[in-house]
C-alpha cells in the first residue's frame, strides 16, 4: 500500500500540461502587476504609510526587504519592479529555476507590505512554489529553446505531482466555496437569487445594475448550477479515475465515460469563470483560476488537442492555397 | 539512495494535503453549525481550537511563504446590505463637498481605473461588518494625492453607502445612510 502510494506521487508525465499552466498564469498576473503601473497606484497600494496604504511596512516583523531597504514607496516599487519582471521571465521561462523562486519572493513580499488582497493573490501565493518545484519550464520555453539549440536532447518528461496537487487544491478551494455558500441566496429557500443579486452589487457589477433583469431566470439556473458544480468537485476524481480505466465501473462507469461526465464538469466550470469575467469587475480571479485549467488536462489529451488543432489548421490552410 | 528520496516526497506531499486539509476547517463555523443539534455543534465548536495547536508547528513556515488558510468562503453571502463608494472633495469656501466619483456613476468618474482596480477596491469594499485595515492609510493616502493634483481642494471625504440590493435582479436601491466615513483635511498633511 505505502509502496503504491510511493510510487504514485513517483509518476512522470510530458511537461505539456504544466508549462501551459506556467505560461497562463505568468500572463494573467503579468497583466494585473501592469495594470497597477496603468493606473498609476504602485506607491498607494504598497507604498508606507502616509504615503500609501501598505500598512505592512510599518509592521512589525516587516518584511524582509523593508528590513534591508527601509520602509518607504521607493521600497515598494522595488519589489513591484521585481515581480514584474520576474514574472515575465517566468512565463517565457527564462532560467525558470531561478525566476520562479524569485517570483515566489516577490509575491510574498509584496502580500508583506500590502496584506490586504483577495482569494487568488491567497491561491497563488500557495501553488507558486509548486510551480516552480515542477518541470513547468521544460518546453514552450526560452530554457527549451537554449537547450535544443546546444543539442541538448528535451525532457521528454518532468514529475507530475506538481500537476496533481494544482488538481486537488482547485477541487478542494470548489468544495470549500461550496459548503460555505449561505443557503439563503445560494439554495431554494432565497429562490437562488445569489448570482442575480451578485450582478446588483456597485461594486462588483460590470454592467449597470438592473439592466439584466430581464435575464434574471437565468441567473437563478446559474446559481443552481454553481453549487452543483462545486460541491460535485470531489466526484471529478471519480470521474477521472472512470476514464482512466475502461473496464471499470460497471454500467455506471460505462455511462459517465460515454456521457463524457468529466468533461461536462470542467466545460461548465470554464463556462461559470468565464461568465464572471464577464459580468464581473473583480480584476484577476476568473482569470487566474481559468488559467490553472489546464492542470485537469492530462498530457496526452493536451497533445492529441493540439495535434488535431494543427492538422486542421493546415487543412485549412490547403484548402485556401488551392 | 533513489527509494529513500522518493518515500521522504511522498511524506512530505502526504504531510502538506494532511494540513492543507486541516487549515481548511472553515474559520466561520459557528455560523454554519448554528442550524445543527446542539451535541453535534458543540463538538464541531472545538474544531478552531484543536485546528489551530496542529497547525502552530508548521504556521512560522507556511507564514514565511504568505499561507495563511486553505478556508475559501467565495462569495459565502450575496444581497442585502452592500456598499457604494462615494469620493468628494471640499473647497476653501467651505461650501458643499464635489462629488468626484461614485460607484456606477457615469458623470463621476475622476480615479476611476484605479478605484475599481481590485488591489483598490479590496481595500474599500467592506466584507459584511467590517472593512480592510488599509482603509484609514488608503484614504489618507488618495487625499494627499488629490491635494497634490487639485490645488483648490481643502477637504476630501471618502464614504461608503448602503445600498439594498432588490430582488429578481433589479440592482439596487440607495438607503441614504453612509459608513466608514473618513474626512480628511490638507491642513493637516501639511501640518
Amino acid at each position: 500500500m505505502i509502496e503504491r502510494w510511493v510510487a504514485f506521487w513517483d509518476r512522470r508525465e510530458a511537461p505539456h500540461t504544466l508549462s501551459l499552466v506556467r505560461i497562463l498564469v505568468g500572463v494573467a498576473l503579468f497583466a494585473d502587476l501592469v495594470q497597477a503601473a496603468i493606473f498609476d497606484v504602485i506607491p498607494l497600494v504598497w507604498g508606507p504609510p502616509p504615503l500609501g496604504s501598505g500598512y505592512g511596512q510599518a509592521a512589525d516583523p516587516a518584511p524582509l526587504v523593508v528590513r534591508v531597504l527601509g520602509a518607504s514607496a521607493g521600497t515598494g516599487t522595488l519589489l513591484w519592479a521585481l515581480a514584474v519582471v520576474s514574472c515575465a521571465l517566468f512565463t517565457l521561462g527564462v532560467f525558470y529555476r531561478i525566476t520562479s523562486w524569485v517570483l515566489v519572493f516577490a509575491m510574498v513580499e509584496l502580500a508583506g507590505c500590502q496584506p490586504v488582497g483577495d482569494s487568488i493573490d491567497s491561491l497563488f501565493r500557495i501553488l507558486m512554489p509548486v510551480l516552480a518545484a515542477s518541470g513547468a519550464g521544460a518546453v514552450w520555453s526560452v530554457d527549451a529553446w537554449f537547450r535544443q539549440r546546444r543539442g541538448k536532447p528535451g525532457l521528454e518528461s518532468v514529475p507530475a505531482w506538481p500537476r496533481y496537487l494544482l488538481v486537488v487544491q482547485l477541487l478542494w478551494v470548489y468544495v470549500s466555496a461550496g459548503y460555505q455558500r449561505d443557503a439563503k441566496t445560494w439554495g431554494p429557500r432565497g429562490g437562488f437569487a445569489a448570482i442575480g443579486n451578485v450582478l446588483g452589487d456597485p461594486h462588483f457589477a460590470r454592467f449597470e445594475p438592473g439592466s439584466f433583469a430581464f435575464l434574471y431566470p437565468f441567473t437563478c439556473v446559474g446559481t443552481l448550477l454553481t453549487m452543483v458544480f462545486e460541491l460535485s468537485a470531489p466526484l471529478y476524481l471519480v470521474w477521472l479515475w472512470l476514464e482512466l480505466n475502461p473496464g471499470r465501473g460497471g454500467r455506471f462507469g460505462n455511462v459517465v465515460r460515454r456521457a463524457r461526465i468529466r468533461w461536462i464538469w470542467l466545460a461548465t466550470g470554464v463556462a461559470l469563470h468565464s461568465g464572471i469575467a464577464l459580468s464581473m469587475k473583480i480584476g484577476l480571479f476568473p482569470f487566474g483560476i481559468l488559467a490553472l485549467y489546464p492542470a485537469f488536462v492530462r498530457p496526452p489529451e493536451l497533445l492529441a488537442a493540439l495535434a488535431w488543432a494543427r492538422s486542421r489548421l493546415e487543412q485549412r490552410l490547403r484548402w485556401r492555397a488551392a | 539512495m533513489r527509494a529513500d528520496w522518493r518515500t521522504v516526497r511522498a511524506f512530505g506531499i502526504t504531510l502538506v494535503l494532511a494540513l492543507g486539509f486541516v487549515a481548511g476547517w472553515p474559520n466561520r463555523i459557528a455560523k454554519l453549525v448554528a442550524p445543527w443539534p446542539k451535541p453535534l455543534a458543540e463538538l464541531a465548536l472545538k474544531l478552531p481550537a484543536l485546528k489551530e495547536s496542529i497547525l502552530a508547528p508548521f504556521a512560522p513556515v507556511a507564514g514565511r511563504l504568505g499561507i495563511y488558510s486553505e478556508d475559501w468562503p467565495l462569495f459565502a453571502g450575496t444581497g442585502g446590505r452592500r456598499y457604494r463608494l462615494w469620493l468628494e472633495a471640499r473647497g476653501r469656501g467651505g461650501r458643499g463637498f464635489t462629488l468626484l466619483y461614485r460607484a456606477h456613476d457615469p458623470d463621476h468618474r475622476y480615479f476611476a481605473g484605479a478605484l475599481e482596480y481590485r488591489r483598490i477596491l479590496n481595500i474599500y469594499n467592506p466584507h459584511h461588518d467590517w472593512i480592510s485595515d488599509a482603509y484609514p492609510d488608503f484614504t489618507t493616502a488618495l487625499a494627499r494625492r488629490i491635494f497634490r493634483e487639485q490645488r483648490r481642494f481643502q477637504e476630501v471625504r471618502l464614504r461608503l453607502e448602503e445600498v439594498t440590493i432588490l430582488s429578481e435582479g433589479r440592482g439596487y436601491a440607495p438607503t441614504g445612510r453612509f459608513a466608514y466615513e473618513r474626512l480628511v483635511r490638507r491642513a493637516e498633511l501639511e501640518r
